[in-house]
């Protein structure tokens, strides 16, 4: 009981700190839709304080007074932070792409190189790649919408991932004769190459930004509670970027290794 | 007029703006305090989801200007002062208001063909 207790908590930590004083469930599903619709984070802080301090004082719930959470955050229309206006969808998607691209070519060509035999890729892997991609592009297209599904429909969301992942490894599994057969070193450093620049070009690309930055900000709030915020998301985000290499180098010299032993 | 009486909404929306205005004509005050007199005003519980999507336009239109102010032993309360604008859009609804009930009452002073045989 005291560790449901504890996770519902941690889940809800964003709105116990921000609103103590509302249902942290009600004060999720506000916070959520606002950033949904991409409103600015102090915007969205403001709004958020604004509820917490009616209900302290009327001592009444939030759904009492401001009524469903996803309602009252549409009827505020906030205006959208400029900074996520000038996303792009390009931009957002060709380095990630690029990263995937990299990290299956330096996998593909792992157990040719530790053989020293040719790298033969397989359609399965081949269709691998393409579901992957077009997973990703997705994602990235419809972002908000895909975001939103997860959050609310956590346990349907699990069970779509695991079919897609499901219907991802079958191919491979089924179509396992070489589709191709290329020079195992040289695709190792082409694969090294891509993946090296589209990450060198998504740290730059989020480097840059400013959206990363529009983190959640109380009024009144001190500003070096707020800068401990951002610095927090900026370290996410760039353990984000540098998950795929790290991931892809530990992955071709696991492989790389086993396919010389054998 | 006592807070027992529950208005028609559609009543209810098309006073609520200048019943709004005209509390804050007395001086920069917070949401919670602002419900809060409307109904000891006679209007009756005004939900916070109505309120503030409106204070949230006055804002947005420069009617008020805003400011967070620390809460006594409490949250921060955001406290809204009617600007110029603002102070005009109120005397502008009054009148017109004024002119509408009066024209509401004539309506409905007026002898009816029956009563006038």
């Amino acid at each position: 009981m005291n560790g449901i207790r504890q996770q519902r908590n941690k889940k809800y930590a964003l709105g116990q700190e921000f609103a103590p004083d509302v249902n942290p469930a009600w004060a999720e599903e506000f916070v959520l839709e606002l950033r949904l619709k991409g409103a600015a984070g102090d915007d969205i802080g403001a709004a958020l304080a604004e509820v917490n301090s009616h209900c302290a004082e009327s001592g009444d719930t939030a759904e009492e007074v401001f009524g469903p959470a996803r309602a009252y955050a549409a009827s505020l229309n906030l205006p959208v932070n400029p900074d996520q206006e000038s996303r792009s969808f390009v931009s957002d998607t060709l380095p990630t792409m690029g990263q995937l691209l990299g990290m299956m070519l330096m996998i593909w060509s792992a157990p040719g190189v530790g053989a020293g035999e040719p790298a033969s890729v397989s359609a399965g892997m081949l269709l691998i790649f393409l579901f992957i991609g077009l997973i990703i592009v997705a994602v990235n297209w419809k972002a908000a919408a895909v975001m939103g599904f997860v959050a609310r429909h956590r346990t349907a969301s699990i069970v779509i991932f695991v079919v897609v992942l499901a219907s991802l490894l079958l191919p491979a599994f089924v179509l396992q004769e070489p589709a191709v057969e290329l020079l195992a070193p040289m695709l190792l450093i082409i694969g090294a190459g891509v993946l090296a620049a589209a990450t060198v070009l998504e740290f730059l690309r989020s480097s840059r930004n400013r959206y990363t930055d529009d983190v959640l900000a109380a009024p009144l709030e001190e500003q070096q509670k707020i800068s401990r915020r951002r610095r927090a998301v900026r370290r996410a985000d760039y353990l984000r970027i540098f998950m795929m290499p790290a991931f892809a180098v530990a992955m071709t010299a696991a492989l790389a290794i086993t396919a010389a032993i054998s | 007029m006592s807070s027992e009486h529950e208005w028609p909404g559609e009543w209810m929306r098309g006073v609520l703006e200048l019943c709004v205005l005209r509390v804050l004509a007395d001086g920069p005050t917070y949401g919670y305090e602002i419900s809060a007199r409307l109904a000891a005003g006679g209007l009756g519980p005004v939900k916070g989801g109505t309120l503030y999507p409106l204070l949230k336009r006055f804002e947005q239109s420069g009617r008020v200007e805003i400011e967070w102010r620390p809460g006594e032993g409490g949250p921060g309360r955001k406290y809204y002062a009617l600007t110029s604008q603002g102070h005009a859009a109120l005397d502008d609804l009054t009148q017109r208001w004024r002119a509408f009930t009066l024209t509401t009452h004539q309506i409905l002073d007026e002898t009816g063909p029956e009563e006038d045989r």
